[in-house]
């Protein structure tokens, strides 16, 4: 039994204020379920009011931010919350990313028979469950969240329930995500083990806790060090393997298209924009803190993962037809990019904030194309095809060049803000000597040219084809969408040319 | 210490003992049953067994059991809560307030499944 | 006879065992109900690993709860991952009639 001053201090540190955005987006998403089930004739007003409330959250986070001075990590409940400027950074960013699911959900929902607030519901649960991810100090904080939000893409992934392909990737993702998980869940147990072991030098007090975990990898006994120790090197690549697995980069992607092009599209935006920056945000926890140590045994590992997921990325695309599959076969071929700027902040310190714009830039591109593909999406979702986008630039201009524009930001095409991010993530790789590699990823971003060019000749260039088949009806693009895709491209293309705007966003000057 | 657990062990090879020597002493010391399918069938009261064994559950079973197993995981929380409960208490340290939170959380849900039905049996 | 008392490594042995059966039984298996199981079995394998290093790590002084608080959120994690899988599997049951995972395949290109 710890003493009362013991229990007082541990009391203390309990700063739910500190956490006051999460728990306030848990309550909305709790009041939109009691409110639709008890008053289930006013949907509109409360899928309005999910809008507003978490406009008002991310108003609240910015003011907060901008306002806080900067200083040193803030602790709270024992070591288990780190707040940092990058997670309050990321903290806005998920924020801003639930914001575009929402919308892109009320549009997906628009003509279908599935429960909107629920959607919503569970939407928000898993935001904040990032939020908690990206601040998380310890193992037990970080394991909790990130399978919240995992079972909560689960249910995402499979919320058309009367599609076989959307149910179908649904289970995927379980079955693979449930597999990592456990892989994740075992090495975590290993360090758990190994660094609480008394007769190893500088034993954890609190081995789940990542700074303590950090100090007793990083100490050297008579022995030898610590981070040769087998259960060390084990369980730091089973933790690895299980977040490579949430980032898809091969040879874990495994379950990318499938799961991209089985799920709604709101889901699909999620998971290739929120999953990505939240898994690569907790590569940099794990390899900035505890695994800090491990470099020599990491880095070459990374290093293998990244060429080979840099050439997968680029060259699965290519002859794809389904755009849902495109964008999780490309988003492997990102996957690869951040990882090779992961590689190199391990040598030239404003990598990670050049991972950071990159991820920045790709949400905002992948959004704009994300939103066009809800508004031209057949009633079965998962059959989204090339041949869809056929004359779209004539049919309807606004949406034509969204496309073009969010669709050349992420193949890097010069005047684009997609073209900076990569040229900073390269400049960074060039800096710290990854010279093969480098030429991996130019050599990828040259291909990439190729698939995503395809997509855009069918908009731009092909006659819009009377077959008949694919529903001719007008488009309906409501003022709000127009407001948010002009804005999005906007950024895209001025944030290409001023960059530095942007760049300042995420700390890099 | 192991070899506190030495009776166990005798007790399993006894059982096991046991088990196969009564089945191998029948079937090498009795008589050979007369077989046919009538007598292989299942016996239910007399009657002409109807249906095959493996009936399919309806599926509001996996329902109710999905639910079950959500509320019923709650009480892996509240254990460690009533441990340290009257220690917390006698030290004026918040600890009900937390908890009931936790339970309001589980009880919008039930809410929400009562009120869309979930729990009606023949609807 | 002589017998070692049961210790760190014998629990460890288990958990690999588990963790093993896990791995192999997702990869090779077809039934998705079986699948969900071993999913199940690889979460038990660090149940096991966690709560037998909290008992043979703990010295005076220092008692390791971390692991077996950590234990209570795998169980509930676990139950809430098996809800919904059960929730999807029985969602594919009403439409396709089967669990075998090598007829699942509708999402091939």
């Amino acid at each position: 039994m710890p003493s009362t001053e013991e229990l007082q201090a541990l009391v203390a540190a309990n700063t739910w204020s500190a956490l006051l955005p999460e728990i306030l987006l848990g309550v909305l998403a709790l009041a939109l379920l009691a409110v639709d089930a008890f008053a289930p004739r006013r949907q509109p007003q409360t899928l309005l009011a999910a809008m507003v409330g978490q406009a008002a959250i991310l108003a609240w986070l910015l003011f907060a931010v901008f306002t806080a001075e900067a200083g040193e990590a803030r602790v709270y409940f024992a070591g288990s919350v780190v707040q940092t400027a990058l997670s309050d950074w990321m903290r806005i960013f998920f924020v801003t990313c639930s914001l575009f699911t929402t919308h892109l959900a009320l549009v997906y929902l628009r003509n279908r028979e599935y429960p909107r607030v629920e959607y919503i519901h569970v939407s928000l649960v898993v935001t904040a469950s990032f939020m908690l991810l990206v601040q998380s100090g310890n193992f037990l904080l970080f394991f909790v969240a990130l399978e919240t939000l995992t079972i909560g893409f689960y249910v995402l992934v499979a919320f058309a329930r009367t599609s076989r392909f959307s149910l179908e990737a649904g289970l995927k993702y379980l079955v693979m995500g449930g597999f990592s998980s456990g892989i994740l869940l075992f090495g975590i147990a290993l360090l758990y083990g190994v660094a609480g072991n008394p007769l190893l030098p500088a034993t954890a007090v609190d081995p789940l806790n990542f700074i303590e975990l950090g100090a007793f990898i990083g100490a050297v006994g008579i022995d030898g060090a610590n981070a040769a120790h087998p259960l060390v090197i084990a369980g730091s690549l089973l933790v690895l393997t299980g977040v490579l697995f949430k980032v898809g980069a091969v040879p874990f992607q495994i379950w990318v298209p499938d799961v991209y092009q089985g799920a709604p599209t709101p889901t699909t935006a999620a998971l290739a924009v929120a999953s990505k920056a939240g898994g690569f945000f907790v590569l940099f926890i794990l390899l900035s803190g505890p695994f800090l140590a491990l470099e020599s045994l990491l880095f070459p590992v990374l290093a293998g993962v990244t060429a080979v997921t840099l050439v997968f990325g680029n060259i699965a695309p290519l002859g794809q037809q389904n755009v849902k599959r495109i964008m999780g076969l490309s988003g492997v071929a990102h996957a690869g990019v951040l990882l090779l700027g992961m590689l190199a902040a391990y040598q030239v310190p404003w990598a990670f904030h050049a991972v950071l714009f990159y991820l920045l830039v790709y949400a905002i591109a992948s959004f704009a194309v994300f939103e066009v593909m809800a508004h031209l999406a057949p009633d079965e979702d998962a059959d989204q095809d090339i041949s869809h986008y056929r004359g779209l630039l004539k049919r309807h201009p606004l949406l034509g060049s969204a496309l073009v524009i969010g669709l050349g930001s992420l193949a890097g095409i010069p005047p684009l803000a997609g073209f900076i991010a990569k040229v900073l993530i390269f400049v960074a790789a060039f800096q710290a000597g990854l010279y093969t590699l480098l030429a991996v990823a130019i050599l990828g971003v040259v291909i990439s040219i190729y698939y995503y060019f395809g997509w855009m000749r069918a908009a731009v260039l092909r006659e819009l084809v009377d077959d008949g088949e694919s529903g001719r009806e007008p488009l309906r693009v409501t003022i709000p969408t127009k407001v948010i895709l002009v804005a999005l491209a906007l950024i895209t293309v001025v944030g290409g040319i001023f960059q530095a705007g942007l760049t300042k966003l995420v700390g890099l000057s | 210490m192991l070899t506190d657990y030495l009776p166990v062990l005798i007790q399993i090879g006894l059982a096991v003992f046991f088990a196969v020597a009564i089945l191998g002493f029948s079937h090498l010391m009795g008589q050979r049953a007369r077989t046919n399918s009538l007598k292989d069938s299942a016996y239910e009261c007399g009657m002409l067994p109807e249906g095959r064994a493996g009936a399919r559950f309806s599926v509001k079973f996996y329902l109710v059991a999905m639910l079950f197993i959500i509320f019923d995981i709650e009480v892996v929380f509240l254990i460690p809560w009533v441990l340290v409960y009257r220690d917390f208490l006698s030290q004026n340290l918040p600890i009900l307030f937390p908890v009931l939170f936790f339970i309001l959380v589980l009880v919008v849900g039930l809410i929400y499944e009562l009120k869309k039905g979930v729990l009606e049996w023949d609807k | 006879m002589t017998l070692t008392p049961v210790g760190l490594e014998h629990y460890l042995f288990v958990a690999c065992l588990l963790f093993s059966i896990g791995v192999f039984g997702v990869l090779l298996r077809s039934n998705t109900l079986i699948i969900l199981m071993c999913l199940e079995l690889m979460l038990s394998a660090s149940i096991v690993a966690l709560i037998a290093f909290s008992r043979f790590n703990a010295i005076e002084g220092s008692l390791m709860m971390g692991g077996n608080l950590f234990v209570l959120f795998i169980i509930a994690i676990a139950a809430a991952e098996v809800a919904i899988g059960l929730a999807i599997i029985v969602a594919l049951w009403r439409r396709q009639q089967t669990l075998d995972a090598t007829e699942i395949t509708s999402l091939k290109h």
